[in-house]
């Protein structure tokens, strides 16, 4: 039986290596170098989904050995439980991504070199599926660094852009310094295990002592934690995926950044079998921190595809509280809370994944169409292209976990995970600190559902701002559909918990032997209580009042008379200039929370008087509390470093003879 | 369940009227009788819409989805019975999302005509909404920690079985700081002024401004329901005292259910008249104090 799922998980595999080389053969002919990647990157997809389902279902992990590179370095390909969730994640992206992709590339047609765009997507999706399932820390490494190189090159995509090509910059330094960290926490774990193989450390990284295990746990925090984005290591991230081709931001948003969760899974749970207490304590602190500031700068920005990237931030601190939360009740030994954090931080896995997919589509749909991601120049686009608005909006819904769509089904899962902290937990600081973290979670929440008005008022409502805005057009079916795909997502995985627990119920079992349960209801008996949610039965409800007015109304007073007429404006006519703007938009919040942005604002009048100005600016300048205060100092340090190092450099032989005669010395005295 | 969905809906407009008229009383005014409300919402339900030009389907959409919204938020409050029989289905937090469901879409509309007085209300309730929905949640986890559970029903019926020994000064606390959050999710002086029409200063009703007609009747009613509600959780929360269980003695019930509104929509009415509207960036500072009174409250539990 197991048979079938490593065939077609084979078989994916070499769709995504056909897609890949039959992409660069046709590289002089745009039209069928698009076909040839984006419809066997869609086949690789959907087989890697069926696998995945199967795998999930079964509980039979596949195991295919590709080829042995020295005795011990084998690349083997393992798809366990946890691998298959991922894989079913990152397939269900490929899909929507692919045929997105069909519609979206049209615009690079004779610019650009559609071929090693096309390559470049399957061999990203290829390295991403190769992180997930290669059981080997040698190849993990390897398909690690080839996925960071490949979103790399695909970032630069664009790259006669100056800001491209430093945002570029900024990303390939960012994510290497991650993988010395991941490296360093691997070598620690060879270093005490005598073994590279995932296996191994499985067997033996839990008898480790204490203080060798939070060496690892630290390590693959901040190597992990840079790649997925979190705060304060988050900076490449609004950088790298606005600059990238929209479809590869949804991708390198929607599921690379995933990838670090699951090796931070891989280490804690499946390597370290949890930890100390003050683990959890500090991955929910980064999870605060996250979720919180991600949401504050993203809620400065005019540009979706940045508001979109810093969202991805705080996105990624819901998903670190529920790991915190859950390697909490790990330590003090609460199998079913525990159970009940990790299935909230893997259901906001997968629905992070949809939602953000669909939104960065959505946006790049905007770009598509207007030439511009900047929401000041939009408006009025509802009427212009009424697909994509109404999937944003749906994206945008769901993002700020609105029922009944799927963010709220996992943000709820984390409440509860939180909550419990202080219900179930008998410390007092847990008590206060779960509170204070919920809170902090619907502080975040409110934030994002006020940036999404923001961003979908601005963009897609009112008047034109610009005249590229006036003659957008809708966009082509191909990018619609890939868009319908993960809206439908949205909806089905928020009304039907039963079809993801199923899923993680394999995975947190392993871990906890605790499940959940639930069809159409997720359902968690706590020791003093019953917790449950139904979003199918809310939406009944909801539809069943909604047709019960609508019925009332006609019956009672009849249809509603609409006239139009201009809207009101103290009797002046209304300009788009009129209108509210983005920047104005999120001016009360940036007043409120100024201290923490670091606002410098300026307000020059010109005129004789003051209360008759002729002119006035206003100027308003944010400075990221993070990168000037953290980031400047690091690098003028790291700089006078180096010109101090370079005093030993001087260029004279005889002293690089001696540095080495000097190095031998040292190294022979040591061994000896 | 569809009893108490026709009853939050048709006690509203009269708890608006109590409130309108006891604040017409204070200030030696007459004012129009407690039916009023009624009155306004068959007068808008009858009269033709106006609708600006610019706007797209959403701003026909958006009063029933906020109606809607809020009404099935209101199921998942117990009101004059504990348990109505859905609560398998939703917790506090479901209500606070489904309220944030009709202020998100009550906000897309403001900013639907292009006018700047909509997009202004919209701009300021989004950011006021920002540390007005942590300071709620705050102060209801506040009181639901002492039963460790997120589900009215199964609260009240603790705090009920426990009869007076409930009371400690961490329940004070939690009392002062949910009485502030009610004003401002209200849209109360010192918060917000329900009554001005003055573009410059208002939150909630700028965001009306393009509305007429039976849309306008819609977020009208849906706003006076949503503070129903939240009266109503207030109430079950702090003076739960008398509400029945299913096939109680919900006649009774009932009759204090509503003694108890008339009384918190005195109260209300009280504090509108001793303040002024504060200004508007003042206002995170008071809900702030809300957000450390809940901290106290929880801290006083936990070291109990």
């Amino acid at each position: 039986m197991a048979d079938f799922e490593t065939r077609l998980f084979v078989l994916s595999l070499l769709f995504f290596v056909f897609g890949t080389f039959s992409a660069l053969c046709f590289s002089r002919r745009d039209k069928w170098a698009n076909i040839f990647a984006h419809s066997s990157a869609l086949v690789g997809g959907l087989l890697g989904t069926v696998a995945a389902s199967l795998v999930l279902a079964t509980k039979q992990p596949i195991s295919v050995t590709a080829w042995t590179i020295v005795s011990d370095v084998t690349l083997r390909f393992k798809v366990d439980t946890l691998s298959a969730y991922f894989l079913f994640v990152i397939s269900v992206l490929a899909v929507a991504v692919s045929v997105y992709s069909i519609g979206y590339v049209t615009e690079y047609y004779g610019k650009k070199p559609i071929g090693w765009l096309g390559g470049g997507l399957n061999l990203f999706l290829l390295s991403m599926v190769a992180v997930i399932t290669v059981d080997h820390s040698v190849s993990f490494l390897i398909a690690w660094e080839f996925m960071s190189l490949l979103s790399f090159f695909l970032v630069m995509f664009e790259h006669e852009k100056p800001e491209t090509r430093k945002a570029g910059y900024v990303y390939v330094v960012m994510t290497h310094f991650g993988t010395v960290f991941i490296i360093l926490s691997f070598l620690t774990l060879f270093f005490f295990t005598n073994r590279l193989d995932f296996q191994s450390f499985t067997q033996a990284a839990s008898d480790l002592p204490a203080s060798v295990k939070n060496i690892i746990f630290l390590t693959s925090l901040i190597g992990f934690g840079t790649k997925a984005g979190m705060i304060p290591l988050h900076v490449w991230l609004p950088r790298a995926h606005p600059a990238a081709p929209s479809h590869i931001s949804a991708l390198m948003s929607a599921v690379m950044i995933k990838t670090a969760i699951y090796g931070l899974l891989r280490v804690n749970y499946d390597f370290l079998k949890g930890g100390a207490t003050w683990w959890g304590a500090v991955v929910l602190g980064i999870g605060v921190l996250s979720a919180v500031l991600g949401i504050l700068f993203g809620v400065a920005e005019n540009d979706m595809k940045r508001f979109l990237a810093f969202s991805s931030a705080e996105n990624i601190g819901i998903i670190f509280m529920g790991l915190g939360a859950s390697l909490l009740f790990r330590s003090y030994h609460e199998p079913l809370l525990g159970a009940l954090a990790l299935t909230a931080l893997l259901y906001h896995v997968l629905n992070h994944a949809i939602f953000k997919g669909l939104l960065f589509m959505g946006a790049g749909s905007v770009l598509y169409a207007t030439h511009t991601k900047n929401i000041n120049e939009l408006g009025g686009l509802i009427r212009r292209m009424p697909w994509t608005a109404v999937l944003f909006l749906i994206g945008g819904m769901s993002l700020a976990a609105f029922p009944p769509l799927n963010g709220f089904m996992s943000e709820w899962a984390t409440f509860q995970s939180l909550l419990h902290l202080s219900f179930s937990l008998h410390s007092p600081i847990w008590k206060t600190v779960g509170g204070l973290a919920a809170a902090t979670l619907g502080l975040t929440g409110a934030f994002v559902a006020g940036s999404v008005v923001k961003h979908f008022g601005t963009a897609f409502l009112a008047l034109p701002r610009t005249s590229h805005a006036a003659k957008a057009n809708e966009v082509p079916l191909a990018m619609r559909f890939g868009m319908v795909v993960l809206a439908g997502g949205t909806v089905v995985f928020g009304v039907w918990p039963g079809l993801v627990l199923r899923m993680t119920n394999q995975i947190v079992e392993n871990y906890f032997h605790q499940s959940l349960t639930g069809h159409a209801m997720l359902y968690v008996p706590f020791h003093r209580s019953v917790e449950s949610i139904s979003l199918g039965w809310m939406t009944i409800i909801f539809l069943a009042i909604l047709l019960l007015l609508i019925a009332l109304l006609r019956v009672s007073v009849g249809k509603s008379n609409n006239h139009y007429d201009e809207t009101w404006n103290c009797g002046t006519p209304l300009v788009p200039t009129m209108e509210y703007t983005g920047t104005s938009y999120s001016h009360p919040v940036l007043m409120i929370f100024k201290r923490l942005y670091g606002i410098e604002r300026k307000i020059d009048v010109q005129g004789e008087y003051a209360y008759y100005p002729k002119r006035i600016r206003h100027r308003l300048k944010i400075e990221a509390i993070i990168e000037t205060k953290l980031y400047r100092p690091l690098i003028r340090g790291t700089v006078w470093l180096s010109q101090r190092l370079r005093a030993i450099q001087n260029g004279n032989l005889q002293s690089y003879l001696a540095y080495m005669i000097i190095t031998l010395i040292v190294l022979l005295l040591w061994i000896r | 369940m569809f009893l108490q969905a026709v009853m939050i809906v048709l006690l509203a407009p009269f708890i608006q009227g109590v409130i309108k008229k006891t604040k017409a009383r204070m200030q030696n005014r007459i004012g129009p009788t407690v039916w009023q409300p009624y009155y306004d919402l068959m007068k808008f339900m009858k009269k033709d819409a106006v609708l600006s030009v610019h706007s797209s389907w959403l701003s026909v959409a958006t009063p029933y989805i906020v109606f809607v919204s809020i009404v099935t938020a209101g199921l998942f409050i117990p009101t004059y019975i504990t348990n109505n029989g859905l609560s398998f289905m939703g917790d506090i937090i479901l209500i606070v999302y489904l309220f944030a469901v009709a202020r998100f879409f009550t906000a897309l509309s403001a900013l639907d005509a292009g006018g700047s007085f909509g997009g202004m209300g919209s701009s300021r309730e989004m950011a006021l909404s920002a540390i007005t929905e942590p300071a709620l949640l705050l102060s209801v986890f506040a009181v639901l920690l002492s039963s460790g559970t997120t589900k009215l029903p199964d609260f009240i019926a603790s705090l009920t079985s426990d009869g007076w020994s409930w009371f400690s000064p961490s329940y004070g606390l939690a009392f002062f700081a949910m009485l502030i959050v009610l004003i401002a999710e209200t849209g109360r002086i010192p918060v917000d002024n329900p009554d001005t029409h003055l573009e410059l200063t208002m939150v909630h009703e700028g965001m009306l401004l393009e509305y007429s007609g039976r849309y306008l009747g819609l977020m009208m009613w849906a706003a006076q329901i949503k503070q129903l509600l939240l009266l109503s959780l207030f109430i079950n929360l702090f003076f739960p005292w008398g509400i029945a269980s299913l096939g109680g003695h919900m006649f009774v019930s009932f009759l204090l259910y509503v003694a108890k509104l008339i009384a918190l929509g005195v109260l209300l009415a009280f504090i509108e008249t001793m303040y002024a509207k504060i200004r508007l960036f003042k206002v995170p500072k008071l809900l702030g104090s809300s957000m450390i009174l809940s901290l106290m409250a929880i801290l006083l539990r936990v070291f109990e």
